[in-house]
């Protein structure tokens, strides 16, 4: 029972709605006060003792105001509210219920959820006077809403949140139902992407105001999280991989902390890394080297710091996959036997990601063929059909004649790159026949005929006294330094140091300019054609695919004048063939919509199918078959997306974290049943999500757009003592005009009461009767 | 896998030895004549050579022979100064430059590998230029027959730097050495060098000997003072001298040091047009050499 007026009463009389049910002329009114204060001035002209004049004006205002109160009730004031008929009209309550509630934020340690609890359920919370004049609905929200009953179904384990998704379920379910508010319990960090406020507009026009309380401090004083982790393969030597790990820091600014990497139980990488400035989020690159040819799951941990209050954000499991996936096939074709093929041969012969199938022109009508998977392999030559060529993912030229190579065979090898997506890399001197063939169109550099060449550059010859033949120092370009297809170092200041340290190189093969579309990345460092350095290794994108010339054939010096132990040479050209092949087009690939998913999520696998051309298949059947990290295994055809040639989809939900293995198995029109490239193997993982506890602090002002927007109001969670009256006396759609006496206000009986208590004593004060 | 195709050379390679030796006669003119000009000669790369518009170093490949400190003369080949090439002396130098540039000239002819006549070199063990190259030859000569410690004697910086050129993937031939004891003696050097790997003795069927001629049996390619001599003596295929190949192999099983023990690759080679030496000895010198520099280029 409140014994003062209501603060609705007081705005409604501050508003004006105000009046007396017995309404009499206020001139009337004011005529009776009159004359019951001139009755009581003319009772008190005599008493039985003498007074004062001090006294008795004290006596007499004192019985005035006690009949004057008197009349004011008899008149019956009321005012005239906005009021919910008890029982008529819901409430919903939305609790958001996401892993962000279980943060603790607040004094004492408390979390957002207990907190939240308590407000509404703890000793006759919120919920129980709400009760009385509303149908109460509860309801737990994260990324999707369901109604719950009481605490008990609340877990704090939602992985995102939504409040435009939980006000949208709140529409459809209590729609046809006489929605009277909604009161929304929430941190406010809205990790969705949807702005609610539209939303809570729609509810103001239909005059559903939405009450915000907000939980949690706005800004987390310390914490140092994961925002963000990105696992991507690239081309460097040894099946490096690269981890992105995006870390946010606030009040740890300037310090030290320690970023672990686990396998399982066993260590794999640890480092210390530098946090920035408060309120930054700052990259750091970790590279791993898997051990296992296998999807691992990495557990990545950031060393936990005095004070910091989320350390949920402190940990995080990733997925890199390196399953065993078959050795690209690159074919290399040299017209003689010399230094650079043996070397590069020796360069990739112990990497199992490569097979290099090489064919040698020893002699006149004489060839040596290594690498080869079967007898049959280029015993023919160099492939006269395309499904022969076509597997592999890259070419090597060396030395070759122009008449090795048969029209169609180089028109095919156009074909090979453009269509196919293949990598050709030319590594040796191509003579003035070359200069009109499709093999021309397809280098990074232009090939210019010998006698248009100035006569110091004529030559290109290995070794020997002539400008072209002489040992130089090559010169990294730009690119080159920063290039991964030359990295010797993943340091960028390690990486130009062990470049200076390499051995010069001996004689280079003049060709043109580098194309306008090429990126140069070595050159030489004194010779030049019109204006610019010979290139000596460049590549560019043609077609689907890609190119490269490399202009010196004494790159196997990087391996005879370097100590035996160096592995220079070997890095740099495993680097160089993987980027040639990684790219080539394959039969089959599969892709998912995301990188990572969290319980609960919806997965979208798409398998881009290529018939035996490389060409899109429409008519393939398509087969997937999905192992969950409990075993069980799931078979599903995927279907063809009409909208798309070759590409064919399925979806489906994941409700337990772990990792996910998926093979997609193609059989196509033409049927290739034994054919190892018509299935593809991928894996994902299911994760917790670190949205919740990146930007986890309380957005304020959001909570205050969505009530303001919709004509509710916002409370902080510590100032909720007016919430429940508050929802009841704002006008909604249901809400009726109630006229509320004044007059039985216990504040003005106790008034009464007060002035003729205080009459009484004073007349006795005075001796009077 | 790896496998040789193309025509077959074999039957070709029995005239290899009267076209090289008619280069050579044109050349240099020593040794006794031949009329007869085969149609397959390559009468550009003859008129080059004669020119001499060619030099050796230009070429891609240069052939270089190592060079020893001997038992008990240094690098001199009788215990003191003076005689063999170019004053320095020396078992080293047996054979030299003839048998080069013979062998050269075939290799010119008969593969697609950048060299000619000329493009030799000798250097010593210790000399950093070494690894601008990646085929080594040392003639392993030691006289007489029947004798030890008369052959190389590997210093430790000269070990050192066979070690580290074979490891970076230099290939080393050896040739020339004869009997029991110059096998122990080998056999010593070896240990020396690498006293961690065993010396094995490869099989006829092994790559090496298929690389670019199928080759189906080791032959006592004649050597001097040993199965024939100039005075006319010849007991070929002596049946004390059984020809057998040793090699050293890097941890991939590849064949980094290659040994022709019983036989003189280098009188072989450099005895091509002297009439009294038998030809199909040469031959066999020059195809087993040329499978030895595919083999070495190839792996």
């Amino acid at each position: 029972m409140n014994y003062l007026l209501d603060q609705h009463a007081i705005d409604a009389i501050q508003e004006g709605r105000f009046s007396f049910v017995y309404g009499i002329s206020p001139w009337l009114a004011a005529l009776i006060a009159v004359v019951l204060i001139a009755l009581v001035w003319l009772l008190y002209r005599k008493t039985t003792r003498s007074l004062s004049a001090g006294w008795k004006g004290t006596l007499i205002t004192l019985r005035s105001m006690v009949l004057l109160l008197l009349l004011f009730c008899l008149l019956r004031p009321v005012v005239t509210t906005e009021q919910v008929v008890p029982q008529e009209s819901y409430l919903a309550v939305l609790i958001d219920d996401s892993q962000s509630m279980s943060i603790e934020d607040l004094p004492g340690g408390r979390s957002r959820a207990a907190a939240v609890e308590q407000l509404l359920y703890e000793g006759g919370g919120i919920l129980e006077p709400l009760s009385d004049s509303f149908q109460v609905r509860t309801f737990r929200f994260d990324k999707d809403t369901q109604r719950v009953t009481d605490s008990s179904g609340l877990s704090s384990a939602g992985t995102a949140s939504s409040i435009d998704q939980a006000l949208e379920y709140i529409d459809q379910q209590l729609s046809g139902l006489a929605l009277g508010g909604i009161l929304l319990l929430s941190d406010g960090a809205d990790n969705e992407g949807i702005d609610p406020v539209p939303r809570a507009e729609s509810f103001g026009a239909r005059q559903i105001p939405v009450f915000t309380v907000g939980v949690g401090q706005e800004n987390i004083p310390r914490d140092v999280g994961i925002v963000d982790v990105a696992a991507a393969k690239t081309v460097l030597e040894g099946s490096v991989f690269n981890v992105d790990v995006a870390l946010s820091n606030q009040g740890y600014s300037g310090q030290e902390v320690g970023l672990t990497v686990y396998d399982g139980d066993t260590l794999v990488s640890t480092e210390r890394v530098l946090l920035g400035p408060d309120s930054s989020t700052r990259r750091f690159s970790i590279e791993l080297t898997p051990e296992r040819e296998e999807a691992i799951l990495y557990r990545l941990e950031v060393e936990e710091q005095d004070g910091e209050i989320v350390l949920q954000n402190n940990h995080y499991s990733f997925l890199v996959d390196n399953s065993a996936k078959p050795a690209l096939d690159i074919l290399y074709v040299d017209g003689h036997p010399r230094n650079e093929y043996k070397f590069i041969r020796r360069a990739v012969e112990a990497d199992s990601s490569i097979r290099l199938a090489t064919y040698l022109q020893t002699g006149p009508g004489k060839f040596y063929r290594q690498g080869i998977k079967t007898p049959l392999e280029l015993s023919r030559g160099f492939p006269e059909r395309m499904d022969e060529l076509y597997q592999y993912e890259a070419i090597i030229l060396g030395d070759v004649d122009k008449d090795f190579f048969t029209d169609g065979q180089l028109t095919m090898l156009q074909d090979f790159v453009a269509e196919r997506g293949g990598g050709l890399l030319v590594a040796g001197m191509l003579d003035d026949l070359f200069v009109d063939t499709p093999l021309a169109d397809i280098l990074p550099v232009s090939l210019v005929s010998s006698n248009l060449l100035p006569q110091p550059l004529r030559g290109g010859i290995a070794r020997g006294n002539h400008p072209t033949g002489q040992l130089f120092t090559p010169q990294l370009t730009t690119a080159g330094e920063y290039s991964e297809l030359l990295r010797l170092h993943s340091d960028d200041s390690e990486n130009l140091r062990l470049w200076r340290e390499m051995p010069q190189l001996q004689g280079v093969y003049v060709t043109g300019r580098a194309k306008p579309g090429a990126t140069v990345l070595m050159e030489h460092p004194l010779l030049q054609f019109q204006n610019q350095r010979l290139p000596l290794i460049a590549t560019q994108r043609y077609g689907s695919g890609r190119s490269m010339s490399i202009t010196s054939a004494s790159t196997w010096r990087w391996q005879m004048m370097m100590p035996a132990e160096d592995q220079s040479h070997e890095r740099i050209w495993r680097q160089l063939l993987r980027w040639l092949a990684v790219s080539a087009l394959e039969r089959v690939t599969v892709d998912f919509d995301r990188e990572f998913y969290h319980v609960g999520d919806r997965v979208n696998v798409t398998a881009t199918v290529r018939d035996i051309n490389y060409l899109p298949d429409n008519n393939a059947s398509v087969w997937m078959h999905l192992s969950d990290p409990e075993g069980g295994v799931i078979d599903n055809a995927m279907e063809w997306d009409i909208d798309r040639d070759g590409v064919y989809r399925s979806s489906f939900e994941v409700q337990t974290e772990g990792v996910f293995n998926l093979m997609v198995d193609v059989a196509s029109a033409a049927g290739e049943a034994d054919r190892s490239d018509t299935e593809r193997s991928a894996a994902f993982v299911v994760t917790p999500s670190l949205r919740e506890f990146s930007s986890a602090g309380r957005d304020t002002a959001l909570l205050e757009r969505v009530a303001a927007a919709s004509g509710g109001r916002y409370f902080d969670l510590e100032q909720t003592s007016a919430l429940a009256t508050d929802i009841t006396y704002t006008p909604n759609a249901y809400s009726k005009e109630v006229q509320e006496d004044l007059w039985d206000t216990p504040a003005l009986l106790l008034l009464l009461i007060l002035l003729l208590c205080a009459d009484w004593m004073l007349r006795r004060f005075k001796g009077l009767s | 896998m790896s496998e040789q195709v193309g025509t077959r050379t074999n039957t070709k390679a029995l005239s290899l030895v009267a076209i090289v030796g008619l280069c050579a006669l044109l050349s240099v003119p020593v040794q006794a004549q031949n009329s007869a000009v085969p149609l397959d000669f390559d009468a550009e790369s003859f008129m080059r050579d004669l020119s001499g518009a060619e030099s050796g170093l230009n070429t891609e490949f240069t052939w270089v022979r190592g060079r020893y400190t001997n038992y008990g003369g240094g690098r001199s080949r009788r215990g003191g100064g003076g005689g063999g090439f170019g004053g320095r002396g020396g078992w080293w130098d047996t054979d030299y430059p003839d048998a080069e540039s013979n062998f050269l000239r075939g290799v010119q002819r008969y593969t697609n590998i950048d060299a000619n006549s000329k493009s030799y070199d000798f250097l010593d063990l210790t000399d950093p230029r070494l690894y601008e190259h990646s085929f080594l030859y040392m003639n392993m000569k030691r006289v007489p027959i029947g004798s030890i410690y008369t052959g190389p004697d590997f210093q430790p910086a000269e070990i050192a730097a066979l070690r580290e050129f074979m490891f970076r993937g230099g290939f080393v031939l050896l040739d020339d050495f004869w009997g029991e004891a110059h096998l122990q003696d080998f056999q010593t050097e070896m240990a020396k060098l690498f006293p961690e790997r065993e010396l094995v003795k490869l099989d006829v069927r092994h790559e090496l000997f298929h690389t670019f001629f199928d080759i189906n049996e080791f032959v006592q390619v004649p050597g001097r003072a040993v199965t024939w001599d100039y005075n006319g003596g010849f007991s070929l295929d002596d049946p004390n001298y059984p020809p057998s190949v040793y090699a050293i192999l890097d941890d991939d099983g590849r064949v980094m040091l290659v040994a022709n023990h019983n036989a003189d690759l280098g009188d072989g080679w450099e005895h091509t047009f002297y009439e009294p030496y038998p030809t199909r000895y040469s031959n066999d010198a020059y195809k087993i050499a040329i499978n030895y520099l595919i083999y070495a280029f190839t792996h």
